[in-house]
């Protein structure tokens, strides 16, 4: 039988539990947010890192001399040719697209811009490739908002030019479908590239694929993935995924 | 509250961190049935039924965060059990289980209707239809026609009232009583009590544990939130919900010992009687309790009202009418709301208000639906048909079995009959699989 002693002890247990309990509930609540601030600095630290890599192995893969004397030329050639009104659109853009991939320093932007800088590029490409390229762009309006890291579609419209289109005096033909299949965002980038073997895997030994499925960790966790398909003589896609999330959402994630 | 889509309405604005993770599941998981049938297991089986009782509640929530987390990464898309099940079962067996679940959900909003019945009639001696018609209808307008922002706007308030009462009743009444006197009071007229060698009271607690557990792995908020809360944070929240949700039916077990060290009692009902009157005495007191016992009952109502109006909608309505718009699914669940409200009034006059015997009804079907539940989980890809319908053989048989064994066996016998077609059918198939290879 319970003895006095014991008893006292399990009352005391019954008293205490609530307020152990309440006790722990305020702590949460006031401190949950700051490890959450915390561990999001933390994050967007590592975020900055990643996206300084990014940056430097984008310039390495742009501005490199082949791009750079391919781009100079064209434009030379405009000039030669007193094609002003190309020429001049075509300092632009490479103005623009250059401000972009140096300026860039938000984790995050619009899918919008996204699209708007990587056109710079793909108008730039145009200039070198004519005729022989074709570009298809497909996303929903509502899409233009969802927010997404920088160079993300950028880097995958350059390794369809790297791996498929200049390796090759073909036609060139290059798709970017974006769709939003309940909350998630897909986005797929494919070219008309010659493949050897059909292949199918979320191993991606190319530097830039593995920059962004580790940007994308960070910023999404698992929710996001990125796979590449290619099948022969029919092409590459790579498909990347990641939870729609816009400036709202991330306001509401601050709060 | 306006509401642009149905998903608004079901999910809220907040996605949800450890500390509202916890106050959701607190809201949901203390029940009438953890203010009223708590104080029964420490009266029936001692101090150790109590504490069986409180830890049944802290293993079921902790093993679910797991398990939880396991499904949701299975299907990250989700945001109710009937989105993870059409993942995952064929039509038949999908169709079942949704029917299964409604049943479940409709018994549990009649056990807290009860609940919300007795405490009115006791604590205001209002007429037991009208008390109903009162917490009934509250908790349409908040959960069913408020949607989530209200549940969650609300369930703060409500566990902060639960919280009071579980801190001061206890507290007051033991400085006021002094717990020596308490302890001699129930040594001499409860000595059983205090027995510490209570076999039956662990066969109790095991029992108790199993329907816990189907009760949770089948209730319809708690998956809710599961997709709720912010994914890294599914372990701790369970975790933290439950160490401290164990506090409470001990809490509520405690009042009750204020009333029975000073004699004998007829049954429960009685206790809560003697407990009106000792409250009564102090009005803070009384409105504290008050307060408690109807947030516990109204928020675990309202929260179910709404999950269910959320499987409706979104797992029957819109696979039936899939081009349904989003102010038409709305005001599909408004009308819902008060359908489902009248007819859990309907149901609980047409029992007997102080027989609980029905519930044990309920607690076969809990034990039959864990073994399908938790071969869904570990399963990869689409189930096959039999494991739902495995629930219904484990059921079916637990359910006679009851008229042999006695109510308390019969759940354990719901259980294994599930688990074992299971295994059995499992077993069959990998032989038939091999016999046709060779």
């Amino acid at each position: 039988m319970l003895n006095f002693h014991s008893f006292t002890i399990f009352m005391l247990f019954l008293i205490l539990a609530p307020i152990i309990g309440a006790i722990t509930l305020l702590f949460l609540f006031i401190f949950e947010r700051r490890f959450d601030l915390l561990e999001k600095e933390t994050e967007q630290a590592e975020l900055e890192k990643e996206l300084q890599q990014a940056k430097y192995q984008q310039l390495n893969e742009q501005i490199k001399p082949h791009f750079l004397f391919n781009t100079l030329n064209v434009i030379l050639s405009l000039a030669r040719l007193q094609r002003k009104d190309e020429l001049i659109r075509a300092l632009e853009v490479f103005s623009l697209f250059l401000k972009f991939n140096y300026k860039t320093k938000d984790t995050l932007i619009t899918l919008f811009e996204e699209i708007r800088y990587t056109e710079y590029y793909i108008e730039i490409q145009k200039l070198r490739f004519g005729a022989r390229l074709t570009v298809q762009i497909d996303y929903e309006e509502d899409l233009a908002e969802s927010l997404i890291p920088p160079f993300i579609l950028q880097t995958l419209v350059e390794n369809a030019f790297k791996h498929a289109f200049e390796v090759t005096d073909d036609l060139a033909i290059l798709t970017i479908e974006i769709t939003k299949p309940d909350d998630l965002i897909i986005m797929e980038v494919s070219d008309n590239g010659i493949q050897q073997h059909n292949e199918s895997s979320q191993d991606y030994s190319g530097y830039g694929l593995e920059n962004i499925h580790r940007r994308l960790s960070i910023c999404f966790g698992d929710a996001s993935s990125v796979e590449i398909k290619s099948t022969i003589n029919q092409g590459t896609t790579v498909q990347v995924k990641w939870p729609k999330t816009t400036k709202t959402d991330m306001k509401e994630v601050i709060k | 509250m306006y509401y642009s889509s149905f998903y608004h309405y079901l999910i809220g604005s907040v996605r949800m961190g450890i500390g509202i993770g916890i106050v959701s599941l607190l809201a949901r998981w203390i029940t009438g049935n953890t203010i009223f049938s708590s104080p029964e297991a420490i009266i029936k089986y001692g101090i150790f039924g109590g504490i069986g009782y409180a830890l049944m509640g802290v293993i079921a929530l902790m093993v679910f965060g797991k398990l939880g987390l396991i499904a949701r990464k299975d299907y990250p898309g989700g945001k109710t059990l009937g989105d993870y099940l059409y993942y995952k079962l064929h039509p038949a067996g999908y169709w079942l289980m949704i029917g299964i679940l409604i049943i479940l959900s409709i018994s549990c909003l009649i056990g807290q209707g009860i609940g919300a019945g007795i405490l009115l009639n006791i604590f205001f001696d209002m007429p037991l239809l009208i008390g109903l018609i009162f917490s009934i209808l509250f908790c349409i307008v908040y959960a069913g026609i408020g949607g989530a922002v209200w549940i969650q706007r609300l369930e703060g308030f409500q566990v902060f009232f639960i919280f009071t009462a579980a801190i001061f009743i206890p507290v007051y009444y033991f400085i006021q009583e002094g717990v020596e006197n308490i302890y001699l009071g129930i040594q001499l007229y409860h000595p059983y009590l205090l027995i510490l060698n209570n076999y039956e009271s662990l066969f109790y607690v095991f029992t108790g544990m199993i329907i816990g557990f189907g009760q949770i792995i089948s209730d319809l908020v708690t998956w809710q939130r599961l997709y709720m809360i912010k994914k890294k944070k599914v372990i701790p929240t369970f975790l933290l919900a439950g160490l401290i949700w164990f506090a409470f039916p001990l809490a509520f077990s405690s009042f009750f010992m204020i009333v029975i060290f000073t004699g004998g009692f007829d049954g429960t009902y009685s206790l809560w009687l003697e407990l009106s009157q000792k409250l009564n005495s102090s009005s803070l007191l009384i409105t504290i309790f008050f307060l408690c016992a109807f947030s516990a009952i109204t928020s675990t109502y309202g929260a179910v009202l709404h999950s269910l109006i959320g499987l409706i909608v979104k797992n029957v309505y819109q696979i039936r009418k899939p081009y349904v718009g989003e102010k038409e699914k709305i005001k599909t669940g408004h009308t819902l709301s008060l359908f489902i409200g009248g007819l859990s009034i309907t149901f609980i006059l047409l029992f007997d208000i102080k027989n609980i015997k029905f519930l044990f009804f309920f607690g076969d079907i809990f034990a039959a639906i864990i073994a399908p539940i938790l071969v869904i989980i570990f399963s990869r890809g689409k189930v096959d048909n039999f494991i739902p319908f495995s629930s219904l053989i484990g059921f079916g048989v637990g359910y006679c079995s009851q008229l042999f064994v006695g109510e308390l066996y019969s759940v354990w016998i719901s259980a294994a009959t599930s688990f074992l077609s299971i295994l059995v059918y499992i077993l069959f198939k990998k032989a038939n699989k091999v016999f046709k290879s060779v």
